[in-house]
């Protein structure tokens, strides 16, 4: 399988680490100041730098061809329309999308797009503890 | 008729000081606090600070009363969140966008925004316009990038001079719409021959303009 995941933060991180220990091939896309910054060690994992132009930047990632697409960088608005080029241009079969801002994250939900938010994921287990506590 | 404009960069500030001169209520959302200053200097305190790709900033700016939101920030991604969220949020009867990436406008219109403004055709539709009268010349994109009005005049040593209009093999999405000669401007027939100098104004299709373009002039 393959995986094309957007993003340089600990999100992108740990699921490139995932991913890859399975047997998948990881194509990252992302800053060149957050490659600097991160190394992603495994061998299969091939690197994109972000350059402006995210219609361009997935198409060089090779969006096309993947099994599915992962848009967790820190720009929620960026993670948005990446996923929806994904799902609306290139047709990829799984796209998921993280949105921090939880409005932000029932909006796209209801507009279609499948979205995880990490604000919404720790609240509501923050808030779980503190019922049974 | 009630605006809000997010961006308050060279394209909102302007926009935003034409739409009130002509009597418009509006509402500008910006981030950056000089920007801000700068702007409430200019045309008072209808500026509201804050990121206007989230819900809670487009509420306080009045985004559920608005009849067009207008997203003219540098970021082809906020813009495009603007324009979703107060279409499906505030129901916004009519959503802008600026695109900065030609390679964004069709995505843009698939996916709802009303009115989608390329604006590095624009600017480089006024470039070719303004390079020679033999260039083929984007003068408005519609429907995204579907669609588009183009104007190409006719050089001295073209095939084409001499022959009618009705005899030209044009591609199939592609019609000429006006032919302006040195005399004025003259609807298409099918026995108006071409001169040297015509300036033909066609609707066609983006895929066909290089073929269109080679019947006309001859250059490849």
């Amino acid at each position: 399988m393959r995986y094309l995941i957007m993003g340089s933060g600990d999100i992108a991180r740990h699921l490139t680490d995932a991913i890859n220990l399975k047997g998948s091939m990881v194509i990252v896309l992302n800053d060149y100041r957050d490659l600097k910054n991160h190394s992603f060690h495994n061998a299969n994992v091939i690197h994109n730098v972000y350059t402006g132009c995210l219609m361009e930047d997935l198409q060089r990632a090779k969006i096309a061809t993947v099994d599915g697409f992962l848009a967790c960088s820190d720009d929620d608005n960026r993670n948005a329309m990446a996923a929806q080029i994904a799902t609306q241009i290139f047709h990829v079969p799984l796209v998921i999308c993280h949105i921090g801002n939880g409005l932000k994250a029932t909006a796209y939900k209801e507009m279609g797009l499948d979205v995880v938010s990490s604000t919404v994921m720790v609240a509501d287990n923050i808030f779980l503890r503190l019922e049974k506590s | 008729m009630y605006v809000v404009i997010v961006g308050a960069g060279q394209v909102g500030r302007n926009l935003a000081k034409s739409l009130l001169a002509l009597g418009n209520e509006v509402v500008v959302v910006e981030r950056d606090s000089q920007r801000i200053e700068s702007l409430t200097e200019e045309i008072g305190s209808c500026v509201v600070k804050g990121d206007g790709s989230t819900v809670a900033l487009l509420e306080d700016a009045g985004v559920s009363r608005a009849s067009i939101v207008i997203a003219a920030t540098e970021s082809d991604e906020t813009n495009l969140a603007v324009c979703q969220l107060a279409k499906h949020i505030f129901q916004t009867p009519r959503t802008m966008a600026v695109v900065g990436n030609p390679a964004h406008a069709a995505l843009f219109q698939l996916l709802g925004i009303d009115v989608v403004i390329n604006r590095t055709r624009i600017i480089t539709s006024q470039i070719e316009e303004e390079i020679g009268d033999s260039t083929l010349v984007h003068l408005v994109s519609r429907r995204g990038d579907s669609m588009d009005i183009v104007s190409v005049s006719i050089p001295p040593d073209a095939a084409v001079i001499g022959s009618y209009l009705g005899d030209l093999d044009l591609p199939p999405n592609s019609f000429i719409s006006l032919v302006v000669k040195d005399e004025g401007p003259v609807l298409p027939t099918s026995d108006l021959s071409l001169a040297s100098g015509d300036q033909l104004i066609i609707v066609t299709a983006p895929d066909e303009e290089q073929v269109l373009y080679e019947i006309l002039t001859g250059i490849n």
